[in-house]
Order: structure tokens, then C-alpha cells, then sequence
């Protein structure tokens, strides 16, 4: 009867040991700057080399090219190659007309200057940080920017592993940026996770027709990327001061494309 | 043998661990999340809460803290342990009453999410949660027919 009672306190002394045990891998971790916990994710590869598939599968495919019955169907092959490459065409004057549109929203007049590198959202994580795809491989660098489809950002990057990397977005707590409007009045933008705060840290001069708010190479971003649409939030100076908090939606789904620009 | 049962209930928490953050990306929403792991903590620590669990319940708490977070590697094996021991803690010692287990449930889940506890809507955005959860938990109650 004693032996049945005391069991779960043995197990509960058990799992209390190992709290402490991952306390100290805590304490470990911090004294040696997050090297223990970032070694594996900057060594390891995720990437899957498909060339030895690919070959086999030409290999074989090419020896199986013998009979005029398959050189029908290399000729439907063909046709539907032509057919992709007109459906790529249309797509190249769609991407044309987006760059278009970026050029208007974020008033740089070239993107020569820049490589937009395609990323794509991997995995939330219960911080509400995202885990995308590319990293210390594409040359991908903490505090780099991203930017959706429209050309905005939302969000940089807070930690770079050799193939993926954590996104800080508005959704996540400890996101901050400092950004400029176009009279270089600095701003801090903040996340609560439900709601961005942003307020001013430095207003020399000041006037209602801002428009955007930018991030800056002043502060080791990219380049010059809208962030903020002041025209749709409440915004007044006050005491040469500037406070305002406004809510904002979740653009985040599973097919979100994403670009961080870097600099050629 | 003990061993090799060990590693497959490593990785099968660590595959439902992968599948929970999965889930909610493609949920994207702020005020609901689906958390099949918290469900199974929750199941292990009610039904069959004992020492063999530690090891799968850890590694994967540290698995997630080596490549799905930036905390410092630890901090979920210890949220993890610690909900396992709450929920198992409280439903063993604490006196029957009214609402007992869905009282558990909420209340580990606040200790499940004690990363984001700072967060000050963090009551309003996991209400929602909590509810559906939990009767997604009733739901596979009812499936596994196991008496809580």
C-alpha cells in the first residue's frame, strides 16, 4: 500500500532531476553565446541532392529512346515544353509588371542594384516566429531584410543556420525596427504581438505628408523598403513627439512568397 | 530493446512536435492554435505518466531548441517536463471537483505557453485555443475509449 503511494513521488523526483539538468544545459548555453544550440542547425544540410537521380533517370530514359513508338511521345514531350514556355513567357511579363510596381511603392528607381532572393516559409513556431527556407548557403545574414510579393517588409532576419533561418515578424514579441520617413525623422517600430507601437526617437522636421516610413542603410538594412503606410494609421506630433499604436493583419499563410534583398 | 522503444518514442513526439508547428502555419491565425503534442503530454502525463517518458519528452524539448527556436537550448525540455509533472501533479493530489479536468487542461496549457507569458493578450489569444483543444482532446477520448 506505502510502495503503491510513494511511486509517482519517485517518478515526480525523477522528472524534477532532469528540470534541473536542462536548466544547466540553459546555463551552459549562455555562457558559451548559444554556441552548443546553434552548432548543429550551422552544419547540418537539409538540402537533398537530386543531380545522381536526375542523371540515372536521363541515363536510363535515353537508352529506352529506341523504337518509333517513343519518338511519338518525345515529339508530345516536346509540345508540351513548347507549351511551358509560353506559360513562363506570361509569367516573365507578369514578374516585369511586378517589379513595375515595386519601383512605384518603394521609390527606388533601380533594382539593378539589387538581387531578390526568393525564400519561402518553412514552419511557425509556437514564439510565432517563422523558420524560412535559405541561410548561411544563399548568403543570408542576421538583420537582413525580407519583403513580401508587394514589396514591403515584414520582417528581418534574426537568426541565419547554414539552410534555413528564424524570421522575426510583426507577429513575434521582440520584433523591433528603427526606420526613417522621407524627411529622416527616425523612428522605432515595436511588436507586442498583437499590436505594432511605434514611436519617434528623433524629429527635426516634421510635416503630415510622410506617406511611408523606410528602412535604412543608416541602420545596416538593404536598402531603402517601405515598412509602414502612415496614410492608414492615426499619426500626430505631440510635444515634438510622435506615439501611436495600431493594429495589423496576419499576411502569413502557407504560400507566402518572400524575397530578401541583397545588394549586388 | 528498452533503448530502441526510447528512440521510436523520441521520434514519433518529435514528428507530432514537427506536425503541431506545421499545422499552424498553415492555420495562420493568431487566436487559434492546434497543439496535437500538448494533447499528447497531456494523455502520456494522465495515463501513463512514468520515468520511461523523460527521455522522449526531453529530446524533444531540445530538438525544437536546437532547430525551430532561438531560445537558449533547455528552455523547452524544461516547459515540457514541467506541464508533464503539473498535469500529472495536479489531476493525482489535488481533490476532485467540478471542471477538474478542464481546468488541468487550461491551466498546463498556460504553463505550455510560459515562453510567450509576456505577451500581454496572451489570456484572450489562447482562450480560443484552450477551447478548441480541449475538445479535440474529449474527441479523441471518445476515439482511444481510455477512461480519464
Amino acid at each position: 500500500m506505502l510502495e503503491a503511494q510513494s511511486k509517482p513521488k519517485r517518478n515526480y523526483v525523477l522528472y524534477i532531476l532532469f528540470i534541473f539538468l536542462s536548466s544547466l544545459l540553459i546555463l551552459v548555453d549562455y555562457f558559451s553565446s548559444k554556441e552548443i544550440s546553434s552548432y548543429i542547425p550551422r552544419t547540418v544540410t537539409f538540402e537533398i541532392n537530386l543531380n545522381v537521380f536526375e542523371t540515372t533517370f536521363i541515363d536510363s530514359f535515353n537508352s529506352l529512346l529506341t523504337s518509333r513508338a517513343e519518338l511519338a511521345s518525345e515529339n508530345i514531350r516536346l509540345e508540351q515544353e513548347i507549351n511551358n514556355l509560353r506559360s513562363l513567357e506570361i509569367e516573365n511579363k507578369s514578374l516585369k509588371e511586378k517589379i513595375d510596381s515595386f519601383e512605384n511603392i518603394s521609390l527606388i528607381k533601380s533594382f539593378n542594384n539589387f538581387n531578390f532572393i526568393e525564400t519561402s516559409l518553412i514552419i511557425k513556431n509556437s514564439s510565432n516566429e517563422f523558420l524560412i527556407s535559405g541561410g548561411t548557403n544563399q548568403n543570408f545574414q542576421n538583420g537582413d531584410i525580407v519583403l513580401d510579393e508587394r514589396g514591403y517588409v515584414v520582417g528581418y532576419l534574426r537568426e541565419v543556420f547554414y539552410s534555413y533561418s528564424i524570421l522575426e515578424t510583426f507577429l513575434s514579441q521582440s520584433f523591433k525596427i528603427q526606420l526613417l520617413d522621407k524627411y529622416n525623422n527616425e523612428y522605432l517600430l515595436s511588436s507586442d504581438g498583437y499590436q505594432l507601437s511605434l514611436a519617434s526617437i528623433n524629429i527635426s522636421t516634421f510635416d503630415s505628408d510622410i506617406d511611408f516610413l523606410f528602412t535604412d542603410i543608416l541602420y545596416n538594412h538593404a536598402g531603402k523598403f517601405p515598412v509602414v503606410d502612415t496614410r492608414t494609421i492615426n499619426f500626430d506630433l505631440v510635444n515634438n513627439q510622435i506615439n501611436s499604436s495600431f493594429k495589423f493583419s496576419n499576411i502569413f499563410t502557407f504560400n507566402t512568397k518572400l524575397f530578401i534583398p541583397k545588394s549586388k | 530493446m528498452k533503448i530502441i522503444n526510447s528512440l521510436l518514442s523520441l521520434i514519433s513526439f518529435s514528428i507530432i512536435l514537427l506536425f503541431e508547428n506545421f499545422l499552424n502555419l498553415i492555420i495562420s491565425n493568431t487566436y487559434i492554435s492546434i497543439v496535437p503534442f500538448y494533447i499528447l503530454l497531456f494523455i502520456f502525463s494522465l495515463k501513463r505518466f512514468n520515468n520511461r517518458n523523460i527521455f522522449p519528452i526531453m529530446g524533444s524539448g531540445i530538438l525544437y531548441d536546437i532547430f525551430l527556436s532561438e531560445n537558449y537550448l533547455g528552455v523547452y525540455a524544461i516547459v515540457f517536463l514541467l506541464t508533464a509533472v503539473s498535469i500529472n501533479y495536479i489531476y493525482e493530489k489535488v481533490i476532485d471537483f467540478n471542471f477538474k479536468l478542464p481546468f488541468i487542461f487550461a491551466f498546463n496549457y498556460l504553463i505550455y505557453n510560459i515562453p510567450n507569458i509576456l505577451n500581454p493578450n496572451i489570456f484572450s489569444i489562447i482562450a480560443l485555443s484552450v477551447f478548441i483543444n480541449y475538445l479535440l482532446f474529449i474527441l479523441l477520448k471518445r476515439v482511444m475509449r481510455f477512461r480519464v
